[in-house]
């Protein structure tokens, strides 16, 4: 199953809807959106990931390759399903970053 | 299953997964596990077409196969790549798993997920194949068909071993901070809550919580006054507060939902009291899954609580310890310190065949505020002083070690006269002094080629000379102030004569204070009769030691109650 990537950058809120499986095959494509997004240096970085089922340690590495650009960045991650929060947790990425159920509004 | 073969790209991963699904499936694996092992065989295959075949410029095929035996599944995933050893490869630490995002180590974490997802993972490597092997022990058949806990419903027997666990877990950890962390983590999976947050009453403003861990805002501090908020409300009523909907309840301050992103909807409130029946904090689950918090919520967060409230006081009892310790090893840096400011090194001015020297300095404390220097102003003239502080242990070492410094340069700057001296050491002493002590002090100024003494006092205790023949005079003082207790004071001096062979005893009152267990004191007349006895016999390390026992024997069992200093000046005269 594929991933499927819709990005939207309103004021200083860039937002990545996913769904589908982030894996070492679909990485890439997700790199290269949020490197784009970061080009335009936003507040922050909102992830809606209710539909994303599966995220390998290749979407980790995106979530460090954000923070390594742009180290005052704040990532929320929009209802992730249970265990990719179990997988935030067991690698300590959970405290990194902000875990919501609620959409943040636009800095 | 039968065996599947892909082609060793990055497209063969989602067929991986399906494949591993469906053996997932077949064995019965719940929903987690099923998860786990995907997440495991995932990360394996794409280390194994990235660094095995790509990185490596090889090609070739990946194969996968299910063997579902006795109370196992393992997966087999084969490939012709370059080996690969996940077990050899180091995982992040905690230190790396702690650092921020940003300063994260990109490897590792894969390897890590893969190992934490299964049971077991093996690797094998021959000259044909490299094989990775997961495996999951399966649940006995009783068990996996009983139907997993509802995230409502958790029956006594659940409860229970909650209970036991969080009590054990508990436990172990004696750190403070540790053990915020783990209650938090507890608390909020038995709660089946999405978040906890614990204030603890601030031991240094007792009106007042304050959270050191709140999940999701990071290493902000909350402080919440008593009264305030529901967490601030539940430590000033110490009753549980259960609330549906947090935004309908006047009590709830949303400020911290609007900078965490969090928002809060159910909060079960609870304050945790210790044995004694001091409040100790309040922990709040918030957000129960699924719905509101119970009743049943309520007593069960109420028996956790009594096990926090144990836990807490004990970590909050070794913090304190641990922080005794640090005190104590400042303690013993300062000691270090303080005794090094006086000379230690005996025998004494070497270079000074007139003189034979010999001091000590036994503080009450590890520091004091006694002080004893000597050192040369020319080849014919040693300055020596002896002084106690007003005080003892830190307050009283800082002061001593202005006296003595002040001292020192003022002597080495003017070494004429001795009365300027102490003049300007109490001038400086009585500007700097916002603690009101004061220093008693005897120094002076011995001339070698006579045996001329030109010394001040500042209200200290009057020295005795042992001479050759056995007799001991006590030095009739010229009398003056102590030093630091009044600005602009003048200090006249005094002469004694000493002839060759003849001793100079100098002390503090902690040798005639020193008291035993009956509060009688050893005194003057005491110092006296040892001099007469060993005096004239004994060169000036003897006369300390000679002392010391004496002093040791009257004293007996009973505490030191002062610092205690000699410092004795033996004149052999020029030519000696």
């Amino acid at each position: 199953m594929a991933l499927d990537i819709q990005s939207t950058v309103n004021a200083n809120t860039a937002r990545i809807a996913l769904s589908g499986e982030l894996d070492g095959s679909t990485a890439p494509k997700l790199r290269e959106t949020v490197d784009k997004i970061l080009a335009g240096k936003p507040a922050q970085l909102v992830l809606q990931v209710e539909k994303l089922t599966f995220m390998a340690s290749a979407g980790l590495r995106i979530l460090i390759f954000a923070k390594q650009k742009q180290p005052n960045l704040k990532i929320y991650l929009v209802k992730p399903q249970p265990a990719i929060v179990d997988t935030l947790h067991k690698t300590g990425f959970y405290d990194g970053v902000f875990v919501t159920d609620v959409e943040p509004a636009s800095a | 299953m039968d065996a599947l073969t892909l082609p060793g790209n990055l497209d063969a991963l989602s067929p991986i997964r399906d494949y591993v699904k469906a053996a997932a499936d077949t064995a019965g694996l719940d929903h987690t596990a099923t998860y786990n092992l995907l997440l495991a065989v995932d990360e394996i295959a794409t280390n194994v077409v990235v660094h095995g075949y790509e990185e490596a410029g090889l090609q070739g095929d990946i194969s996968i196969a299910a063997k579902n035996e006795e109370n196992r599944l393992v997966i087999e995933l084969l490939d012709h790549g370059k080996s690969y050893d996940p077990n050899l490869h180091k995982e992040p630490d905690d230190e790396g798993l702690l650092k921020e995002l940003s300063d994260r180590p990109i490897g590792g974490l894969g390897i890590m997920l893969a190992k934490d997802g299964v049971d077991d993972l093996q690797y094998q490597s021959t000259e044909l194949e490299n094989v990775h092997r997961f495996i999951v022990h399966l649940k006995p058949a009783a068990e996996a068909a009983k139907p997993a806990p509802t995230p409502t419903v958790l029956d006594d027997h659940g409860k229970l071993e909650i209970l036991l666990r969080i009590s054990k877990s508990l436990g172990l950890e004696i750190r403070l901070d540790p053990l915020l962390q783990l209650i938090v983590s507890e608390v909020t999976r038995a709660m089946q809550a999405e978040r906890t947050t614990l204030f603890l009453v601030d031991r240094r403003k007792p009106d007042q919580l304050v959270s050191r861990v709140a999940e999701g805002v990071g290493a902000q501090e909350i402080r919440v006054l008593f009264g305030f908020g529901i967490a601030g409300t539940t430590a000033k009523i110490r009753q549980t507060i259960n609330i549906p909907d947090a935004y309908n309840d006047s009590r709830f301050n949303p400020v911290f939902d609007k900078s965490s992103g969090f928002r809060t909807r159910s909060i079960l409130s609870m304050p945790i009291i210790d044995q004694a029946g001091v409040l100790i904090g309040v922990v709040q689950a918030l957000n129960k899954k699924g719905g509101v918090f119970t009743k049943g919520d309520e007593e069960f967060l109420d028996a956790i609580c009594v096990h926090l409230g144990i836990a807490l006081k004990r970590a909050e009892m070794v913090d304190l310890y641990l922080q005794s310790q640090i005190v104590t090893k400042s303690l013993e840096l300062a000691k270090e310190i303080q005794m090094g400011l006086v000379p230690k090194d005996f025998p004494a001015l070497p270079e000074f065949k007139e003189v034979d020297i010999f001091a000590t300095i036994i503080p009450t404390y590890e520091v004091g505020g006694d002080l004893y220097d000597f050192f040369p102003l020319d080849k014919d003239r040693i300055c020596f002083i002896i002084g106690d502080v007003s005080d003892k242990g830190i307050p009283a070492a800082l002061f001593m070690a202005m006296t003595r410094t002040a001292f020192k340069m003022s002597a080495i700057a003017s070494p004429d006269a001795i009365g300027p001296t102490m003049a300007r050491v109490n001038q400086f002493l009585c500007e700097s002094n916002p603690q009101q002590m004061f220093v008693t002090a005897l120094a002076g100024i011995l001339d070698l080629r006579t045996g001329l003494v030109e010394y001040a006092d500042a209200g200290h205790e009057p020295p005795f000379i042992v001479q050759p023949s056995g007799a001991v005079l006590k030095v009739e003082k010229v009398g003056g102030i102590v030093l630091g207790f009044m600005p602009g004071q003048e200090f006249t001096s005094g002469t004694m004569q000493l002839n060759p062979g003849d001793t100079l005893v100098l002390y503090t009152d902690g040798v005639t204070e020193a008291m035993n267990v009956d509060h009688e004191l050893f005194g003057a007349e005491a110092i006296e009769k040892t001099l007469l006895r060993t005096g004239h016999t004994a060169d000036s390390e003897g006369i300390i030691k000679a002392l010391l026992e004496d002093m040791g024997s009257f004293v007996g069992e009973a505490h030191q109650s002062d610092d205690i200093t000699m410092l004795v000046i033996q004149y052999r005269g020029r030519g000696a």
